[in-house]
């Protein structure tokens, strides 16, 4: 049951820390044209096709004690490595590409001239963001926050070279059940699966509702 | 959109965040945790020995097993480990020198030996490292002999024998010396060597042979305190309880030969 606990924790810590960037990203992508643009989108997208080991073995180097992000070189110890919050940083990570383009289709589906509207009745464009764009697009945006979940849930391969695999400290559900095909426990193994079928199902299934609310609404 | 959808979304919220704030919330108040990182060979001794040297040293142990060059490389990336315990002397030797093993506190403690399994139902006869060339063993199980210990070990004795180069494109590696096991154990490998203790563990493999040890390379299991932890008093009660009487006699009664040397 701890793994299922640290599963939770990590996964809406991740969400909670992915949505922010994802939003902002997807709203770039979206709304505004800029020189480089396909680079920074291919940039943001990588996660998506990049294995996770490659993810998380970048992010060690990043991190570790000789890394340009590690304690020698800030001075502190982000503490991150091999400690749940490490986890939620590489679950994050792997999690950013489809919150981003789920929020840009999100975002593309909100008119432009109800923005434009906005603007002429003299709002400004933070308002407009507020009032009109975000509220439309909320199902969507929603959805993405529910998508990024999930990918957190599943996560594995980066956050096995990031964050190892400690019971109780680090071992989410599925490391869990990587740990225990590995040590033949194969009725713990079933049991976890079954867990994270389940939680699976629920996420993917409010997800795509959502997104059919969002269908329906127009 | 209707309000139905706008509170069903509150209610996805809602639980998230339930879900978060149960993962949040604040254990009760417990003593300094010591993590202890150990060769994924010494789960069940450790295991069973956690309770008496947390009551002794006054500590909650918080265990990471895995392969010690795992184990190893996770440390020298970030100083997560209070005491190490490891199944290779040279993979300490290695820390010892980008000094990261509080000195003085080093102690040789066990030593193993290695078998050669098969699963339970198996027909194999092995009598000497020779017959692992034989033609019925088409899929052998080592912990990766690249790296992790109880495979370096396997592989030295191998090559010593003169059949690694025979064997080797049989070899499907595992990533620590349990996993090699529970490959075995699942009758997918025709063989595999693994660490005496381990086998005893085990219904589902048989030992066709045990290497002798003049045969095989030392195999020693080398325990530290790690220096640049907060902890390092309750680290080193915990080493004591580890090497203590009680948790020999405990080793020993799993099948490891007890090293004693004093740090």
């Amino acid at each position: 049951m701890t793994a299922l606990l640290i599963s939770l924790k990590v996964s809406v810590a991740a969400t909670l820390v992915v949505l922010p960037p994802g939003i902002a990203l997807g709203l770039l992508f979206a709304r505004r044209q800029f020189p480089g643009k396909s680079v920074v989108e291919t940039l943001a997208y990588l996660p998506l096709v990049l294995p996770p080991t490659a993810v998380g073995y970048l992010l060690l180097s990043l991190l570790a004690r000789q890394g340009p992000l590690g304690a020698k070189a800030l001075g502190i110890d982000l503490d991150l490595l091999f400690t749940w919050k490490g986890a939620v940083l590489a679950s994050a990570l792997m999690a950013l590409p489809l919150v981003a383009r789920t929020a840009r289709i999100a975002f593309e589906g909100v008119s432009p001239r109800l923005e434009g509207m906005g603007r002429t009745l003299g709002m400004s464009p933070l308002r407009v963001l507020w009032e009109i764009t975000l509220p439309l697009a909320r199902r969507g945006l929603l959805a993405s926050g529910v998508l990024g979940f999930s990918r957190a849930l599943g996560e594995f391969g980066a956050t096995v070279i990031v964050a190892g695999n400690i019971p109780g400290k680090t071992q989410t559900l599925a490391l869990a059940i990587f740990n225990d095909i590995q040590i033949g426990q194969d009725v713990e193994a079933r049991r976890l699966v079954g867990i994270t079928a389940v939680m699976a199902f629920v996420a993917i299934w409010v997800s795509e509702w959502l997104q059919s609310q969002r269908r329906n609404s127009k | 959109m209707g309000n139905r959808g706008i509170r069903v979304c509150a209610k996805v919220v809602f639980l998230l965040v339930l879900g978060a704030s149960i993962g949040f919330a604040a254990p009760p108040p417990a003593p300094p945790e010591i993590m202890l990182y150990a060769a994924a060979s010494l789960r069940e001794s450790l295991q069973q020995l956690a309770a008496s040297c947390e009551k002794g040293a006054g500590t909650t142990l918080v265990f990471n097993f895995g392969a010690s060059s795992d184990l190893a490389r996770q440390i020298e990336a970030a100083e997560k480990a209070d005491l190490l315990f490891s199944a290779d002397e040279a993979l300490m030797d290695r820390l010892s020198k980008a000094g990261i093993v509080e000195p003085g506190t080093r102690r040789t403690v066990l030593s193993n030996r290695l078998v050669v399994v098969a699963p339970k139902d198996s027909l194999l006869v092995v009598h000497s490292a020779a017959d692992l060339a034989a033609a019925a063993v088409r899929r052998l199980s080592l912990a990766n002999p690249d790296s992790v210990p109880a495979g370096k070990y396997a592989r030295a004795w191998l090559e010593k024998a003169g059949v690694w180069e025979a064997v080797k494109d049989r070899v499907v590696p595992a990533v620590d010396v349990r996993a090699a096991l529970s490959a075995v154990e699942s009758g997918s490998m025709d063989a595999g060597i693994v660490y005496a203790t381990d086998a005893a563990i085990t219904q589902k493999v048989r030992v066709l042979f045990q290497v002798l040890p003049e045969e095989a390379p030392a195999i020693t299991y080398p325990l530290a305190v790690m220096r640049n932890r907060p902890d390092k008093g309750l680290a080193i009660k915990v080493e004591d309880c580890l090497t203590g009487p009680g948790a020999l006699e405990l080793f020993r009664s799993r099948g490891f030969i007890v090293r004693t040397s004093a740090p």
